[in-house]
C-alpha cells in the first residue's frame, strides 16, 4: 500500500514536474524580471528631439538677385538659442564653397523634408578640423532673431573620450539635397584613428556608410548625447556627376547644364570627428568674447607652392608625436601602427585622404575619407591607430592630396617574430658639462646636442649612418661600421661649428642601417636655458588697460572686476626661430575656447607679445588661463580670475530628460485652445507657493492655433514639478508632484482638457 | 390633496407684498452692484513691487507673471490671455547730458524694426505725467509672431504705448503692450499701473 | 319609471372628487426623468466610445434643445389642456421668458462676462460671482416676467407659481441653450449633458423662485421670503455653475487627460432632486398651514 502510494506520488511528481518547473520559472520571471528591468534601464534615446535638433544647412550665393545653393550639409542644434554645430568646409566661405549666406532648414514635421527657416552666421570655426559653429541670426524675411527668446530643441555634447570600440551609435542627418526627411542610421564604432592634432581619438570610424550630405550631422550614443560629427570633404570633380549635383542655373543662361556650378555632395562617409573637438568652439561661441592678436607678424614666412608629402614610413608606436622606430614588417597580432610622413605647403583648405589596401583589396576600416588638413604648413605628421589588431597581409598606404596620389608605403604584417636589427627611441638633450638638458624634444640653446637611442640585434660590422638636419639642411653626416659594446644604448652628438650655440629652430636626426631608415626624430631648439629646462616664453601675464601702450607698463593682475571689458595677455620670448610651430590655448574654467597652432612669425627674441580678450558688454566671470606650448611641451601658463572666478551656470544647458509636448483642448468642443500658457513650476515650489514670479518657473510652453505646445526644456527625472495652466474663461488646471522617470515615454505627449464654467 | 383657490381679477397689492417686491428688486440691484464690485476686486487686485536699486515702486495686477531677468527693470505679463500676453514693462536707459527724450525715442524707433515685425509708429505726443513731470507718449503697432518654428500660430497685431521721461540721468520707458483687439479695454489697467508708479 | 336603488352589501362608494388642475410636481418629475434618461443614453454613447457621425452633429445639436421644449409641451402644456382648470398662460410665459432672455439676459451676461474674470478666482468668490451675475439676472428676469404677466390674476393657487416658474425656466433655458450651441461646435453627446445641467439648474432655481412668489402671493405677512427665495435661487445658480465645472474638470495628468462628465451629470441630478424635495416640503407645509388656518376660521 505504502509502496503503491509512493509510486503514485513519484509518478505524480514526475508527471507534474514540467508543470512545476514552468510554474517556478514563471514565478521567477515575474519576480526577477522586473528587478532586472529596473536595474538595467537606461534613459531612452529621444530620437524625436534629436531629429528636430538636426538641421539642413545650405550655403547660398546671390547671383543676379537670386540665391543659388553653393554647398549643402547637415547640422545639429546644440543650444536653445540657435547655436548649430556643423562642418566648416560647406559653411565658411572658401574656394569650393563660395557662398555668402547660410540658410538653416528645420525638420518641422518628422516625416517631411526640412523647411528653410532662418539665416545663420559663422560664430566660431576651425577650418582645419572642419568644424564650424553657426549662430541663427535672422529670419528668412531678414528680421533679426531675438536669440534669447528662442527655445529650439537641442542636444547635449557627450564625452567622446568615453566611446568604445563596437559601441552602438546612431547617425542622424539629411540623406540628400533637402528632398527627404531627416534620416537615422544605426551602426557601430569600428575603429579610431590617431593624428597629432587629437591623439589616439582624432577620428572615429564606423562600418555604416553615411550619405555625403549627412556630413556635419550628428552621431549619438545611447543616451542621446552628441559624440561626433560625420565628416568628409567632397573633392570637387571637374564636372557634375553623382558626387556633385546640378541644382540651379548658376550662370543665368536659362539652362541647367554642365556649364553651371554643381553642388558637391561627396561619396559615402565613414569618418566621424569626435565631439570633444567641438567644446572649445562651443565655449568660445557662448562666451560672447573676441580674441585678437595685437602683435603683428614681423617676419614674412615662406608660403606658396603645392601641398606635398614625402618620406612616408611606418612606425609601430609614437611618443610625443615622434616615431619610436621605423619598420618594414610587423609580426602577427600587431595592434599599433602609424604612417609617418613629412608635409609641405599644407593649408587648412587642403584635402587629404588615406587609402589602405590589404593584399590589394581596399580596407575601409583603416582608410581615412577625404578630410581637411588640421596641421600646420610644414612638419612631420602621422596617421595611425592603436588597440586594434591588424589582420595579416600586405598593406599599402596611399596618401592623396587634393584628390591626387602623392605618396605610398607598403608594409607586411604577419611575419614571424624575429630578432630584427633596429634602432629606436631617440631622445635628445643639450649637453653642458656633464649634464643633458631638455624637455619633450624642446631643447634650450646650447653648444652641443646629444641624442641617445636604443639598438637591438645590430650585426657587428653593419653599415649605418647618422644624418643631422637643421631645417632641411644636413649639418652633420657620419657613415660608419657598427661595433657592438656592452650597452644597448648609444649617444650621438652634434655641435655648431666654432663653438657657438646651435641656432634656434627645427632639427632632425635620421639613423640608417644598411641604407634603410631605421629611426628618426625631430627636436626644436628654442629659448634660453633656465635650470634644467628651456625658457622660451616668460613674463606671461594678464593686465587690463585702454591701450596696448598702457597695458605693457601695467602690473600683472590676477583678479579682475566683474565689469572688465578688456584683458591683455602679454609675454616675452627668447630664441624662437621663425617658422617654429607654437600653440596658444586660452581656456576658461579649464575648458579651452581658443586653441591654435601657428608658425612663429616674429623676431627671435622680443618682449610684450600681446593678445587681447575683449567683450562689447563685459567679460563673463570665470577663471581664465593662457597656456603656451611648443610641440607637446607646456612652456608657460598664467591664470586670473574675473569676478567670482567661475562661469555662471546656464540653467538651460541640459538637453537630457523627458520632453513634454501636447495639446490643450476645450472640454466641450474638443478643439485646441490657442495661446494658452502651460507653466511648469520649479520643484522647489508648489502651486500654492507659486507667486507668479518668472524665477519660480522651470519651463513654459504656449499653445499654437491648434492647441499644440512644446515645453522649452525637458523635465528632469524624479523631480516633483508643479503644473499650472491658465486661460481666460477656463477653469485653471493645476497639479503638484508631477514626476517623470525612466519608464516615462519620451517625448511625453499629454492632452490637457480645459473646462469652461 | 386640498387646495386653496383665490379668485378675482383685480389683485390689490397689500403693503407687505409691495415691500416684498421692492426688497426683491432691491436685492437684484444690490446684487448686481456687488458683482460689479467683485469684478473690480478680482480684476483690479494688485501686488506691490519695489526695486530699490532702480528706484521704482509700483503696484502691478495680481496673478501677472513678474520677470526682472531681461534687459528691463521690471516686466509683468498676463499669462491667462489667450492672445498676446498683455505686458507692462519699465526699462531704464542711460542718457548723456545732451540727450533729449526725442533722441531716446529715435534710438528706440531705429532698433525696434530690426526685431519687431511691421513696426509702425502711430503717434507721438507730449504729455504731463504728473504736474511736474513732462513726458513723451508714443503709440505704435507691430505684429507678434511665434518664435517656435515647430508650432503653427497666426501672427497677432499688437498695439503698444511707451511713456518716456528723463529723470536722474536716465531715461525711464514705461511700456504697455496688448492685443490690438483688446488694447482700449486693457488700457485701464495701464492707467491704474501708471497711477501707482513712483520713481 | 321608478328607479330603485339597489341594496348593496358594502357601503356605497363615495363620489371621487375630480382634481381640476394639472399636477405640477408630476409633470416636473416626468420631464426631468425623461431628460435624465436621454442624457444618460448620450453619456453611455460617449462612455463606450461610440462616436456620432459628424454629419449628424448639426441636426442633433439643434434637436436637443427642442427635445426639452417638446418634453415640456407634452408633459406640461398639453396635459394642461386636458384638465378642468387649465393654466392658460403657460405658453405665453414660456415664450416671453425666452424672448426676455434673448433680449436682455444673454446680452447682459455677455457684457458682464463673469466666465472671463471668475475662472481663476477662489471657490467662494466664484459661487458669489456667478450668483450675483448670472444667477440674479436669470432669476430676476424670470421673476419680472411672472410679476408682470401673472401677478394680477395668473396665480390662483400655490401650484400655479410652480407651473409658471417651470414654464419660465424652460423658456429661458431654451434660449441660453441655443446660445451655447451657437458659441461653438460641440459633439451631441457632450452637448446633451451640458444642456441637461443647464435645464435642471433652471428647474431648481425656478422652483425656489416659485416658492417665494407663492409665499408673497398667498402669505404676504412674511414678506421677506420672496427676496430670500430670490437670493437662494441665485446662489443655487451660482453654485451649480461653479461646482459642476469644478467637478467636471479632471485636472492635469501625465497622459491623455479628459473631463469627468459623469460627476457633473450626477451633481445636477442630485441638486435638482434635493431642491425639488425641499421645495415640495415647503409647498406642502405652507399649504397645510394655510388649510389649517382656513379650517380654524
Amino acid at each position: 500500500m505504502n509502496k503503491l502510494q509512493n509510486d503514485k506520488a513519484r509518478r505524480g511528481i514526475l508527471v507534474h514536474t514540467p508543470k512545476i518547473i514552468i510554474f517556478l520559472l514563471f514565478i521567477m520571471m515575474t519576480v526577477i524580471s522586473p528587478v532586472f528591468a529596473q536595474t538595467t534601464t537606461i534613459p531612452e534615446l529621444d530620437l524625436d528631439r534629436i531629429r528636430r535638433a538636426t538641421v539642413y544647412v545650405m550655403q547660398t550665393r546671390t547671383v543676379g538677385g537670386v540665391p543659388i545653393i553653393t554647398c549643402v550639409g547637415s547640422g545639429t542644434l546644440i543650444d536653445r538659442s540657435g547655436l548649430i554645430v556643423t562642418n566648416a568646409h560647406n559653411t565658411v566661405t572658401n574656394s569650393a564653397c563660395a557662398g555668402d549666406s547660410i540658410v538653416i532648414s528645420l525638420s518641422i514635421l518628422p516625416d517631411e523634408p526640412p523647411v528653410p527657416s532662418y539665416y545663420a552666421e559663422v560664430a566660431q570655426s576651425n577650418i582645419g578640423q572642419d568644424l564650424a559653429l553657426l549662430r541663427i541670426s535672422r529670419e528668412l524675411n531678414g528680421r533679426v532673431v531675438n536669440t534669447d527668446a528662442l527655445a529650439l530643441p537641442f542636444v547635449e555634447l557627450g564625452d567622446s573620450s568615453n566611446v568604445n570600440l563596437d559601441q552602438t551609435i546612431t547617425i542622424v542627418g539629411y540623406p540628400d539635397v533637402g528632398n527627404s526627411s531627416v534620416q537615422t542610421l544605426t551602426g557601430t564604432v569600428s575603429s579610431f584613428i590617431a593624428e597629432p592634432i587629437g591623439g589616439d581619438r582624432s577620428w572615429m570610424k564606423t562600418d555604416t556608410p553615411i550619405p555625403g550630405t549627412m556630413t556635419g550631422g550628428g552621431v549619438y550614443n545611447q543616451q542621446g548625447q552628441l559624440i561626433g560629427i560625420p565628416t568628409t570633404v567632397p573633392v570637387r570633380p571637374l564636372g557634375a556627376d553623382e558626387t556633385c549635383l546640378l541644382l540651379a542655373d548658376t550662370n543665368g543662361d536659362g539652362l541647367v547644364n554642365n556649364r553651371d556650378s554643381c553642388v558637391p555632395v561627396g561619396g559615402f562617409i565613414n569618418t566621424i570627428r569626435p565631439s570633444n573637438f567641438i567644446r572649445p568652439l562651443q565655449r568660445g561661441a557662448t562666451l560672447g568674447i573676441t580674441l585678437q592678436r595685437i602683435t603683428q607678424p614681423l617676419v614674412q614666412l615662406e608660403t606658396g607652392g603645392d601641398p606635398a608629402v614625402s618620406r612616408l614610413f611606418i612606425a609601430p608606436a609614437e611618443i610625443d608625436g615622434m616615431p619610436t622606430t621605423v619598420s618594414g614588417s610587423m609580426p602577427t597580432g600587431t595592434n599599433s601602427l602609424y604612417l609617418f610622413f613629412d608635409y609641405r605647403n599644407m593649408t587648412p583648405d587642403t584635402i587629404y585622404e588615406l587609402r589602405v589596401t590589404i593584399d590589394d583589396r581596399p580596407s575601409p576600416t583603416f582608410s581615412l575619407a577625404p578630410v581637411r588638413w588640421s596641421g600646420g604648413q610644414n612638419g612631420l605628421w602621422y596617421i595611425g591607430s592603436r588597440g586594434q589588431v591588424y589582420p595579416n597581409g600586405i598593406y599599402r598606404f596611399t596618401l592623396y592630396i587634393n584628390g591626387l596620389a602623392s605618396g605610398s608605403r607598403e608594409i607586411i604584417i604577419g611575419t614571424p617574430q624575429q630578432n630584427t636589427p633596429s634602432f629606436s627611441n631617440i631622445a635628445f638633450g643639450i649637453e653642458d658639462g656633464e649634464n643633458l638638458y631638455g624637455r619633450n624634444n624642446i631643447l634650450p640653446t646650447g653648444i652641443v646636442v646629444n641624442a641617445r637611442f636604443i639598438y637591438r640585434n645590430i650585426p657587428e660590422g653593419a653599415a649605418w649612418s647618422e644624418i643631422w638636419y637643421y631645417g632641411d639642411t644636413i649639418i652633420r653626416r657620419n657613415d660608419a661600421t657598427w661595433t657592438n659594446d656592452e650597452r644597448d644604448t648609444r649617444i650621438l652628438r652634434v655641435e655648431a661649428p666654432g663653438g657657438s650655440p646651435l641656432p634656434s629652430g627645427r632639427y632632425r636626426l635620421e639613423l640608417y642601417l644598411d641604407g634603410l631608415l631605421g629611426a628618426t626624430s625631430d627636436f626644436v631648439v628654442a629659448g634660453a636655458r633656465e635650470g634644467a629646462f628651456p625658457r622660451v616664453f616668460s613674463n606671461l601675464r594678464f593686465t587690463s588697460a585702454d591701450s596696448l601702450q598702457v597695458a605693457v607698463n601695467n602690473p600683472s593682475v590676477q583678479t579682475f572686476s566683474t565689469t572688465t571689458r578688456e584683458i591683455y595677455g602679454l609675454f616675452d620670448w627668447e630664441f624662437v626661430a621663425p617658422g617654429t610651430l607654437w600653440r596658444a590655448v586660452w581656456s576658461v574654467d579649464n575648458i579651452p575656447f581658443f586653441d591654435q597652432t601657428l608658425p612663429w612669425d616674429n623676431i627671435e627674441t622680443g618682449q610684450n607679445f600681446a593678445m587681447l580678450l575683449s567683450s562689447n558688454d563685459r567679460i563673463p566671470d570665470g577663471t581664465y588661463r593662457l597656456q603656451l606650448f611648443i610641440g607637446p611641451a607646456l612652456l608657460s601658463s598664467f591664470e586670473a580670475k574675473v569676478g567670482i572666478g567661475q562661469l555662471a551656470i546656464d540653467p538651460f544647458a541640459q538637453a537630457t530628460g523627458v520632453q513634454m509636448n501636447g495639446y490643450v483642448l476645450d472640454a466641450e468642443t474638443r478643439v485646441g485652445i490657442p495661446n494658452v500658457s502651460v507653466i511648469i513650476i520649479s520643484e522647489d515650489y508648489s502651486v500654492e507657493d507659486f507667486e507668479w514670479r518668472a524665477d519660480q518657473i522651470y519651463t513654459m510652453g504656449t499653445t499654437d492655433r491648434n492647441g499644440r505646445f512644446q515645453l522649452e526644456r525637458p523635465l528632469q527625472l524624479k523631480l516633483p514639478y508643479s503644473v499650472i495652466i491658465v486661460a481666460d474663461g477656463y477653469l485653471t488646471v493645476s497639479a503638484d508632484g508631477v514626476e517623470v522617470d525612466n519608464e516615462t515615454e519620451n517625448p511625453l505627449e499629454v492632452v490637457i482638457v480645459m473646462t469652461k464654467d | 390633496m386640498g387646495f386653496v383657490e383665490i379668485t378675482g381679477r383685480e389683485q390689490v397689492l397689500i403693503r407687505q407684498q409691495r415691500l416684498g417686491h421692492f426688497l426683491t428688486i432691491l436685492l437684484i440691484v444690490l446684487g448686481l452692484l456687488y458683482s460689479l464690485n467683485l469684478r473690480t476686486g478680482v480684476v483690479s487686485s494688485t501686488v506691490p513691487y519695489t526695486d530699490l536699486q532702480a528706484g521704482i515702486s509700483v503696484n502691478y495686477p495680481a496673478n501677472w507673471l513678474l520677470d526682472t531677468s531681461g534687459d528691463y527693470v521690471f516686466r509683468v505679463r498676463d499669462m491667462s490671455r489667450t492672445g498676446f500676453k498683455t505686458t507692462l514693462q519699465v526699462t531704464l536707459r542711460p542718457v548723456g547730458p545732451d540727450m533729449t527724450e526725442r533722441n531716446v525715442l529715435d534710438s528706440l524707433n531705429i532698433t525696434r524694426p530690426i526685431s519687431l515685425s511691421t513696426y509702425d509708429i502711430q503717434s507721438v505726443e507730449q504729455i504731463m505725467l504728473t504736474s511736474e513731470t513732462p513726458a513723451t507718449l508714443m503709440r505704435y503697432t507691430y505684429v507678434d509672431t511665434e518664435t517656435n518654428p515647430f508650432l503653427e500660430s497666426f501672427p497677432i497685431v499688437v498695439a503698444g504705448e511707451d511713456i518716456l521721461t528723463l529723470s536722474g540721468g536716465q531715461a525711464i520707458i514705461i511700456t504697455f503692450r496688448a492685443d490690438a483687439r483688446t488694447f482700449d479695454q486693457d488700457r485701464a489697467i495701464f492707467l491704474q499701473f501708471l497711477r501707482t508708479l513712483e520713481f | 319609471m321608478r328607479y330603485n336603488r339597489p341594496r348593496l352589501l358594502t357601503p356605497p362608494r363615495e363620489e371621487e372628487e375630480i382634481y381640476p388642475y394639472r399636477r405640477v410636481w408630476k409633470s416636473i418629475i416626468r420631464e426631468i426623468g425623461v431628460l435624465t434618461l436621454i442624457s444618460a443614453g448620450f453619456y453611455a454613447i460617449g462612455f463606450v466610445g461610440l462616436s456620432i457621425p459628424e454629419r449628424l452633429h448639426a441636426p442633433m445639436n439643434i434637436a436637443l434643445p427642442l427635445v426639452i421644449v417638446i418634453l415640456w409641451l407634452y408633459f406640461s402644456a398639453w396635459k394642461e389642456s386636458r384638465v378642468l382648470e387649465p393654466r392658460n398662460q403657460l405658453l405665453a410665459v414660456m415664450l416671453v421668458s425666452g424672448l426676455v432672455a434673448n433680449a436682455i439676459g444673454v446680452p447682459l451676461i455677455n457684457a458682464l462676462n463673469p466666465d472671463e474674470w471668475l475662472s481663476s478666482a477662489g471657490s467662494f468668490e466664484r459661487i458669489l460671482g456667478y450668483a450675483f451675475t448670472i444667477g440674479l439676472i436669470q432669476e430676476g428676469l424670470k421673476y419680472g416676467v411672472m410679476r408682470v404677466i401673472l401677478w394680477q390674476d395668473g396665480f390662483r393657487n400655490r401650484w400655479d407659481t410652480l407651473a409658471y416658474a417651470t414654464a419660465s425656466a424652460v423658456g429661458y433655458a431654451t434660449v441660453s441653450n441655443f446660445h451655447l450651441i451657437e458659441a461653438g461646435v460641440i459633439s451631441p453627446d457632450v452637448l446633451a449633458l451640458r444642456l441637461y445641467t443647464n435645464v435642471v439648474m433652471h428647474y431648481a432655481s425656478s422652483v425656489l423662485l416659485a416658492y417665494g412668489l407663492s409665499e408673497l402671493r398667498f402669505n404676504p405677512q412674511v414678506f421677506f421670503i420672496m427676496p430670500a427665495a430670490m437670493l437662494l435661487s441665485a446662489i443655487v445658480t451660482g453654485a451649480t455653475i461653479s461646482i459642476r465645472a469644478t467637478l467636471t474638470n479632471s485636472g492635469f495628468v501625465l497622459g491623455i487627460g479628459g473631463t469627468r462628465p459623469l460627476f457633473g451629470f450626477v451633481f445636477s441630478l442630485v441638486l435638482v432632486s434635493v431642491v425639488c424635495i425641499l421645495t415640495a416640503f415647503l409647498f406642502n407645509n405652507a399649504e397645510r398651514r394655510e388649510r389649517e388656518a382656513v379650517e380654524g376660521d
